[in-house]
């Protein structure tokens, strides 16, 4: 019998490279191999603090190379599903993890160079698997080959644990990149950003020997305004809402969403997060330099999460986000209205509201949780002024003319004269 | 611009006199979720606080809330304030919406003088995503078709240029004529409600996905076309509370619209003697069965849907 006829329609090997890079920025596939060891170090402690675990970088125009001591990766893991394209059926997720699409770490080896090694060392078993690329891109097979492979080894102490990931023959682009200190300096600040909350638990991440700091998230608080504080539980996903007004940062002003602790979208301005919604939600303006929003997200399950792939933005119609997102305009709108009012007062010399700003202190956001509202002090408005300014062009000829005619000096004179001139006559009772 | 009650007095418009007491006839029913004291009733009271009066005198709801826009007759409007239980909050309702506080059963009536437009929408916007369930809210505008001098297809392009993106779709010029300006209005108004329910509900489980159901589909000129939109939101497992409050059905009220279709409120010129002639005969199911000394056939029929809700207006020296 013969074989059935079909259409061949498997993608080459190139072409599903050059896909999966395609829409990846450098940077943002450096931050995926740190997401590995992130959840690495969650599966070792849960949602106990990560004090004892680092994440080693080094960033070279040579070589990448990722080091840490959070768990290493079973073989099994390894041979099942680390190294496969996308999460197969059946694979384990790990609970509040921010690795969530199989793709990352493979994704980013394509993305640095044409030569990766992964050594791991795990409780029971260790691994290396090289690959050079253009090598498996001759070959039709989808596998990588394991080097090295030592399996029912006595266990091994936590702390001796861990993977390190090495990428050579980098691309032209990318170690023309990695030997700019101005591009190590951005990476290191992206990092600093997008791992805050893994920071804050006390993991160390360090770049070519400096270690990253963890930057504490906060809000003005004090007995006269009170941050705006909500949690709400939309299926398996717990959000928490913050907002209220920090110091005053032009940079950092918006909107910063996290999925599972990881930034996602920062300093966001844009109708996304409710800008412009429409009257009582207008377009970001420097005088809005003081808002701070934060919204996070968490789930065991990362697929639950409102995250893109390339985790740079929210899926913004993902139904989680967009039932959290109203929660947010709620939220933002006496904000808004507070910010409007504080400029306002900054132009009338208002000191008591200018000085309740002044005196607001920031707080950390864990010490948040009184107000589901923002609240400021609110004191009546001076009333508005009893006059209204007009101004107008006309003729300088004919200006001069009914300057003379009144016998008046000034422009000015001449407005106010002949407004009351008609006022008198037209609109006096 | 004058404030309003300084050129009309809200009290002796007769449409408007009906209407709040269809809508208060129906808010009474909302019982079925919470006792309607416990609610709390916003409103734009002006200086005359008509709605304030009524909702306080007939529902007992203590906990009322006016938002006037006019700050400059903050001391007229205070001094005008009907009962302590009214806070006033003088500022735009684009701004003093989101600063209430939103986690109590509210009703809330936005009737406003001016015509439709993006700002009365983010109002709306803003109640239906901050609205608890059990709770009803009513808006109203000027609904006033454009001048016959008009073009119509000028007159299109005026309103379509008002509401930009929250324009109905497949509007033509001879849509806005008579009273088919209240009808796109009242589309533009259940889109938005629409949009807004369905990002709520987007992440909520079924049983406590946002229902809202159309009450209030009032058509009524004062002098302008007006209109009336509004109804109630609740939870889907409230399904049966909602249907205890028997808003539709054979204990129903005549005036619930749950539909396109609108409940016109046309009043008939009566003098006072022919009303009490005629309420003396009221309720009757066979209206050619009453005396009707006189009065044309059509003004008894409309007289006789209206009279419960019917102002009395007398000239009194108080």
């Amino acid at each position: 019998m013969s074989k059935p006829r079909v259409v061949h329609a498997e993608p080459t090997k190139d072409f599903f490279i050059y896909m999966l890079v395609k829409d990846i920025p450098l940077n943002r596939a450096v931050l995926d191999l740190v997401d590995n060891c992130v959840d690495g170090a969650t599966g070792l402690r849960g949602r106990r603090p990560f004090t004892g675990l680092h994440v080693r970088m080094e960033v070279t125009p040579q070589r990448f190379r990722i080091r840490d001591n959070c768990g290493g990766i079973p073989v099994e893991v390894a041979e099942k599903y680390a190294f496969r394209f996308g999460r197969p059926p059946g694979a384990k997720a790990l609970d509040g993890s921010v690795g969530q699409f199989g793709v990352g770490m493979k994704r980013a080896f394509f993305k640095l160079g044409k030569r990766f090694v992964v050594e791991s060392r795990a409780e029971r078993d260790e691994f290396t698997v090289a690959e050079d690329v253009d090598k498996w891109c001759e070959s039709p097979e989808w596998e990588f080959g394991f080097r090295k492979l030592k399996e029912n080894l006595p266990k091994r102490p936590q702390k001796e644990r861990g993977t390190t990931i090495e990428v050579t023959q980098l691309h032209e682009g990318v170690s023309e990149q990695f030997g700019l200190q101005n591009f190590r300096t951005r990476l290191r600040e992206e990092i600093e950003v997008a791992h805050e909350t893994s920071l804050g638990r006390g993991l160390e991440i360090a770049l070519n020997g400096h270690v990253l700091q963890d930057r504490p998230r906060s809000l003005k608080q004090s007995a006269d305004i009170t941050p705006a504080f909500r949690e709400r539980r939309f299926g398996d996903v717990m959000v928490k809402l913050y907002v209220g007004i920090s110091r005053f940062d032009p940079r950092n002003a918006g909107w910063n969403v996290y999925c599972n602790g990881r930034l996602v979208l920062e300093a966001d301005q844009s109708r996304g997060t409710g800008w412009g919604e429409g009257p009582g939600l207008p377009r970001f303006h420097p005088q809005y330099n003081m808002f701070k929003g934060y919204a996070f997200f968490e789930a065991d399950d990362s697929s639950s999460l409102p995250w893109n792939t390339t985790k740079t933005g929210v899926d913004a119609d993902s139904s989680i986000f967009r039932s959290a997102r109203q929660e947010m305009l709620i939220m933002m709108a006496p904000v808004i209205r507070f910010l409007n009012r504080l400029d306002r007062a900054r132009t009338a010399g208002e000191d008591w509201l200018l000085s309740a700003v002044e005196d607001a202190k920031e707080a950390d956001l864990k010490r948040i949780s009184d107000s589901e509202t923002f609240g400021w002090p609110d004191k009546p408005k001076p009333p508005p002024p009893d006059t209204q300014r007009i101004s107008y062009d006309r003729p300088r000829e004919q200006v001069n003319k009914v300057k003379k005619t009144l016998g008046l000096r000034s422009s000015r004179e001449v407005g106010e004269t002949t407004f009351d001139y008609f006022y008198g006559r037209e609109c006096k009772d | 611009m004058t404030a309003s009650f300084e050129r009309v007095n809200y009290a002796v418009r007769p449409g408007k006199s009906i209407e709040r007491k269809m809508l208060c006839g129906a808010f009474f029913r909302l019982s079925e979720f919470a006792s309607v004291e416990s609610y709390r009733y916003v409103g734009f009271g002006s200086a005359y606080f008509s709605d304030f009066i009524l909702v306080h005198r007939l529902l007992g709801i203590t906990n009322m809330v006016s938002i006037e826009r006019h700050e400059q007759n903050a001391k007229r409007v205070l001094f005008n304030r009907p009962f302590a239980c009214i806070d006033v909050k003088f500022g735009e309702s684009n701004d003093e919406l989101p600063a209430l506080d939103w986690g109590v059963r509210s009703i809330v009536w936005l009737d406003y003088d001016g015509t439709l437009d993006p700002s009365v929408l983010a109002d709306v916007r803003f109640i239906c995503m901050s609205l608890v369930p059990g709770s009803a809210f009513a808006v109203t505008v000027n609904a006033q078709p454009p001048a016959p001098a008009v073009a119509p297809n000028d007159a299109l392009a005026q309103v379509t240029k008002r509401l930009g993106d929250k324009m109905p779709e497949n509007i033509s010029p001879a849509d806005l004529s008579g009273w088919g300006t209240a009808g796109v209005y009242r589309r533009a108004i259940d889109n938005e409600i629409a949009e807004v329910l369905a990002d709520r509900n987007a992440a909520r489980p079924p049983q406590q996905k946002f229902i809202y159901k159309q009450l209030f589909n009032f058509n009524y000129r004062d002098g302008q076309r007006m209109l009336t939109v509004g109804g109630v939101i609740y939870e889907s497992g409230q399904q049966g509370l909602f249907d205890k409050c028997s808003f539709f059905g054979p204990q129903g009220l005549l005036f619930v619209r749950g539909e396109a279709d609108p409940y016109l409120i046309d009043v008939p010129m009566l003098t006072y003697r022919e009303l009490r002639h005629q309420d003396a005969q009221l309720p009757c199911s066979d209206l050619d069965g009453i005396d009707r000394a006189g009065v044309p056939r059509e003004d008894v029929e409309r007289y006789s849907r209206h009279y419960r809700y019917f102002p009395m207006f007398v000239e009194a020296e108080l």
